[in-house]
């Protein structure tokens, strides 16, 4: 029992408190019951005895004698648990008796109050042929307390034992489950942290695929439109050289080819952050006001549009770019909605801890209730020309380009989405401080 | 077959606290005829008759001569009950009618041989002082009253006599068939 303890106490479960009570109720009813039996046993016996008396002594104490009474009450006072014996005749006068040293004298006549039996006394009468001859009066000695304590203290101590037994359990219990709680907390934690590493290492696997994704195409783009231009000068050249009208059909069809070959080069270039920006501070909330026209044109009647502009905060990026980015992202929200749905724009502030300091920026959620993506198709989303639209609908350029921009004005991009649950395109921007906006 | 009992039946004392009640109520009654008086109705709840009585029925305690016994029987019986029945003392003749009587006390001034053989067979406890033969003989020795019981006689009257107050005589005739 060397772990018991008041604290122990406390968290026993109810049930084994519980228990320990009915053993400890249970312990002192049988204690209660033995001690009312041996008493009720105690005056049974006395009662007999004196019964006895009653029935063997008619004529000697009739006729007085008492040296024969006594001859009759000499064997009971071998009988320890006797303390005295009176025998009274018809009159009520005391014939003869015994008294032990301790115990209080005989009174000298019957009286009223003896013969109401007590709890250690009694009178039987004396009663030969239906005549009455005298009384029996008879008082028990008080119970020794060791003999009262050694009854009792067996069930006290096993109702004891069984108390602490069930207090060790349950204190046994209550500690093994804090362990257990402790350990789930401890196994949480640690789940949490590997997600968390998993989350920054796929982060960087993506940064670095991106970079050097980057690198490669923004390598040839850059090549591709030095030899485009060239191509273009070279052209104009031998317009002028052969005198070829200015809307030679052939002319216009090499001059577009050549224009969208250069814009194809310029969002690759733009996809690896090497394109040529102009960033102005911007309030987002106002672009997203200002491109509602563009934005309902953008998506299907069955599509609504829902917008909860919270943010406070300026950012400062390319403004043109940034409303390319945001038609991008609801059309391929549009897309996921086929058979319509909602399209939620959300702005918001949050801070982004680094190292102690903590820097401010702007989140632009755009998120659907669409079909969602799998987490395949997820890991792929910034990936240049991945997409999963029919062969000719989409470039696989969408959302690469916007990840191109959003890493080159300093923020991050974040894919929430799951097959059925819609998916949830995140842009931190950082934040520009220095003026407040009023809330949109 | 007349037998000696135990030493303690000898012990038979005049109590003091009876005597100094029985001695106050009656004035210059000699202690031993007061306590002789006394014995006379205290046999009765130890003596069983062949006929129960009637609810009732008083218990008749019939009183034949004179002596001072006999003279104080009535004062010492009165107020008294047998089994709830009243005690009757009644003066009875040798040649008068003794059917009612339970208890028959001869006196020594009375002729009881002519009454005795009357008496042989029916149900009545005779008890005197004087040469019996009586069912109870009281005799005094050395200032004690004490009483010898012939269960013999007993018996052939139809009375049984408790072995209880048979264990208190200083002499038992045994009955025949009985144990000492």
């Amino acid at each position: 029992m060397k772990g018991f303890s008041l604290r122990g106490l406390r968290e026993l479960p109810w049930a084994a408190f519980a228990g320990a009570i009915v053993l400890l109720l249970a312990g002192t009813f049988a204690a209660l019951y033995e001690d009312a039996l041996y008493q009720s046993q105690r005056a049974q016996s006395a009662l007999g005895q004196a019964r006895v008396l009653a029935a063997s002594i008619p004529a000697a104490l009739s006729f007085g004698d008492r040296e024969a009474v006594q001859e009759y009450v000499r064997p009971m006072e071998v009988n320890p648990e006797i303390a005295a014996i009176g025998l009274y005749k018809k009159n009520g006068r005391l014939l003869t008796g015994f008294v032990r040293p301790q115990s209080q004298p005989l009174e000298p006549r019957v009286s009223e109050s003896m013969r109401r039996a007590g709890q250690s006394d009694l009178v039987e009468p004396v009663v030969e042929h239906g005549t009455a001859l005298g009384w029996v009066y008879l008082r028990l000695s008080p119970e020794p307390w060791t003999n009262r304590v050694s009854r009792y203290a067996v069930v006290v101590l096993l109702a004891l034992m069984a108390v602490f037994v069930i207090a060790g359990l349950g204190s046994a219990q209550a500690r093994l489950r804090r362990q257990s709680e402790s350990l789930a907390k401890a196994n949480l934690r640690l789940e949490e942290e590997i997600q968390g590493r998993e989350e920054v290492e796929a982060a960087l696997r993506q940064s670095q695929k991106m970079e050097a994704l980057g690198q490669l195409s923004g390598g040839i783009a850059h090549d591709l439109n030095n030899h485009l231009m060239i191509i273009k000068g070279n052209l104009h050249l031998l317009k002028k050289k052969l005198g070829l009208a200015p809307d030679d059909r052939h002319l216009v069809g090499a001059d577009e080819g050549i224009n969208r070959a250069a814009a194809l080069t310029q969002r690759v270039l733009s996809f690896s952050r090497k394109q040529a920006l102009s960033p102005v501070e911007v309030d987002l909330n106002e672009l997203i006001r200002d491109m509602g026209d563009l934005i309902r044109n953008s998506l299907r009647e069955n599509i609504a549009v829902e917008r909860n502009l919270n943010s406070t905060r300026r950012v400062r990026v390319d403004r043109n770019q940034m409303e390319n980015i945001v038609i991008n992202i609801v059309v391929n929200a549009r897309d996921a909605l086929p058979d319509g749905g909602k399209v939620t724009i959300s702005t918001r502030d949050l801070d982004f801890n680094d190292g102690d300091s903590r820097r401010p920026f702007v989140a632009l959620e755009i998120s659907d209730t669409g079909i969602g993506m799998t987490p395949e198709v997820q890991g792929r989303a910034f990936d240049p020309f991945y997409t999963t639209k029919p062969v000719g609908q989409g470039t696989g350029l969408g959302l690469s380009t916007a990840y191109g921009f959003v890493t080159q004005s300093g923020g991050d991009m974040r894919i929430r989405s799951g097959v059925g649950q819609g998916t949830a395109i995140s842009i931190f921007l950082p934040a520009q401080l220095r003026r407040e906006t009023r809330n949109g | 077959m007349a037998l000696l009992k135990s030493p303690r039946a000898f012990g038979i004392s005049l109590c003091v606290a009876l005597l100094a009640a029985t001695s106050r109520a009656l004035p210059d009654t000699p202690l031993e005829d007061a306590v002789k008086a006394t014995y006379v109705y205290k046999f009765a709840p130890f003596v069983s008759w062949p006929a129960p009585l009637a609810a009732n029925e008083p218990f008749v305690i019939c009183n034949m001569g004179g002596d001072r016994v006999s003279a104080l029987l009535p004062g010492i019986t009165a107020g008294q009950r047998i089994d709830n029945h009243p005690i009757h003392v009644r003066a009875v003749a040798a040649d008068g009618d003794l059917s009612a009587c339970r208890i028959l006390y001869i006196a020594e001034t009375a002729d009881p041989h002519s009454a005795l053989e009357v008496l042989r067979g029916k149900p009545i406890l005779t008890i005197g002082t004087a040469q019996g033969p009586y069912v109870i003989q009281l005799v005094t020795i050395a200032r004690h009253v004490s009483f010898d019981i012939d269960d013999r006689l007993a018996s052939e009257n139809g009375l049984r006599i408790s072995s209880k107050l048979l264990d208190l005589a200083r002499k038992v005739e045994r009955a025949p068939g009985t144990r000492p």
